[in-house]
């Protein structure tokens, strides 16, 4: 059985560990979500290209929307599904061309 | 500028079947985005695991993702990669690639490497397993060499572009005991002496990754509007993505942070992509590390993938504290009855839970 020492030092060792694994799993999450803001930029602006024939100044325009938006925390909230993606996509597109968004 | 203002070679693509106004234009454009996530989704993750017999490479799956998939022992009696399909407990399809008469000897048979390098090459990302307590890397050098020797310059950046590296059973590395820390419904494993995990890590990553010059890179997203200029960094079209060309080792990490502090969070990230990480699939140890180098290894449609097969915030917990307290060689700090507590496993004769229990009070109170 541990000494107090050494329980004291085994409790400072596994504390320690638990916060560095927790900060670990935060900036995991946080990554995955920047990299599927990165993602869905360059689908959104690929699909421009392919679909509409746009120039690559207009889809970097959007692609800066879309960063910019996708950025906010309030978005980062609330753009979980495809479904969403869609609709946010509407609004960013909607934004850069002076289009009314017609997804609410 | 609006899409109607597209140049005039533009406008000449379009057809007359085409949207003619702008809600139109954005709305057929919302939908091809939907298709294309959805296609990729409804695929499977599609992961080759190299690595020899009794690595642990069913079992680092199943740890990583609940895949579910059988840790059979035996020795596998073909050279011929294996698929097997599993819906995961977040209902994405996983399809685990064995590869398993490679890595198992330095030479391989020219018509099994050309079928490996294929398969690899079609996976959405390639786990290469090695036993932490392996003290040569002769054996995985050469295979490497083999499998990048047939391919050209793009096809081998295309190969290593998708490969984490991992170093497995890292349980049976650290010194023991390990410290358990027991919650009412989880455990958690913690090595005490973690330096030898690091030093094997190191050991890999200059014998094998730094070995591989600018073929081998580490990819991340970009995080803001300013840029790191060095030679060996590349930014995409759309500045969505940056890239390390070459290894990036620790020391160079540490000083290019001191140059760039703006950029640490960008560059501990492309750091992580570089590594041998250690971990141990039965102690859920350092598995958070494995996923976060995971996700510098793909491409926009694998990663659609991968994110349907994350549980981010149990992937260190041990759902079976029963399980876990049958361990050996273990410290125990019991947090549900004793306020932390520390016991010694390996010194207790147990033969029942409550027979531990029974030796916990006595030596708490």
């Amino acid at each position: 059985v541990a000494s107090v020492r050494t329980q004291h030092d085994i409790l400072k060792t596994f504390r320690h560990a638990v916060e560095r694994d927790s900060l670990e799993k935060s900036l995991l999450a946080g990554d995955v979500l920047k990299r599927q803001e990165a993602t869905f930029t360059r689908i959104i602006t690929s699909a421009m290209t392919d679909y509409w024939g746009a120039s690559k100044d207009f889809s970097r325009d959007v692609a800066d929307a879309v960063r910019q938006v996708l950025a906010h925390p309030a978005t980062k909230k609330t753009l979980r599904t495809s479904w969403d993606v869609v609709k946010f996509v509407g609004q960013v597109v909607g934004i850069v061309t002076g289009v009314k968004p017609f997804l609410d | 500028m609006t899409p109607n203002e597209l140049t005039a070679g533009d406008e000449a693509d379009i057809t007359p079947s085409e949207p003619a106004t702008d809600e139109e234009r954005v709305e057929l454009l919302a939908s091809r985005v939907e298709e294309t996530i959805e296609r990729s989704v409804e695929q499977p993750f599609s992961v080759a695991v190299m690595g020899q017999t009794g690595v642990g490479k069913s079992s680092l799956l199943n740890a990583l993702f609940d895949a579910g998939l059988a840790t059979d022992p035996v020795r596998p009696c073909t050279k011929v990669p294996e698929r097997v399909r599993r819906v995961t407990s977040t209902g994405q399809t996983l399809d685990f690639w064995d590869m398993p008469g490679l890595a198992e000897d330095a030479t391989a048979d020219r018509e099994y490497l050309d079928m490996y390098r294929a398969k690899l090459l079609e996976a959405d990302l390639c786990v290469w397993a090695i036993h932490a307590d392996t003290r040569s890397v002769a054996v995985e050098r050469a295979l490497l060499i083999q499998l990048l020797d047939g391919l050209d310059g793009s096809e081998r950046r295309r190969l290593l572009s998708k490969f984490a590296f991992v170093l497995t059973k890292a349980d049976l590395l650290a010194d023991p005991p390990w410290i358990l820390g027991v919650e009412a419904d989880h455990a958690k494993f913690v090595p005490q002496h973690a330096q030898l995990l690091a030093e094997k890590s190191g050991f890999f990553e200059e014998e094998i990754l730094a070995q591989l010059g600018s073929d081998f890179r580490a990819t991340t997203h970009n995080d803001g509007p300013s840029r790191i200029e060095e030679a060996e960094i590349e930014y995409d079209d759309l500045d969505t993505q940056v890239t390390w060309k070459g290894y990036l080792g620790p020391e160079r990490c540490e000083a290019l942070k001191v140059k760039w502090p703006e950029h640490v969070a960008l560059l501990d990230r492309m750091r992580r992509t570089s590594e041998f990480v250690a971990c141990s699939s039965l102690f859920r140890f350092n598995l958070q590390a494995v996923l976060a180098q995971m996700l510098g290894r793909l491409d926009d449609e694998a990663f659609l993938r991968f994110r349907n097969l994350l549980k981010i915030d149990t992937i260190d917990l041990i759902p079976n504290v029963d399980s876990a307290l049958s361990r050996r060689n273990i410290i125990v700090l019991d947090n549900r009855h004793y306020g932390s507590r520390v016991f010694d496993v390996a010194k207790v004769a147990l033969r029942s839970r409550s027979q531990w229990l029974l030796y916990g009070l006595n030596m708490t109170s």
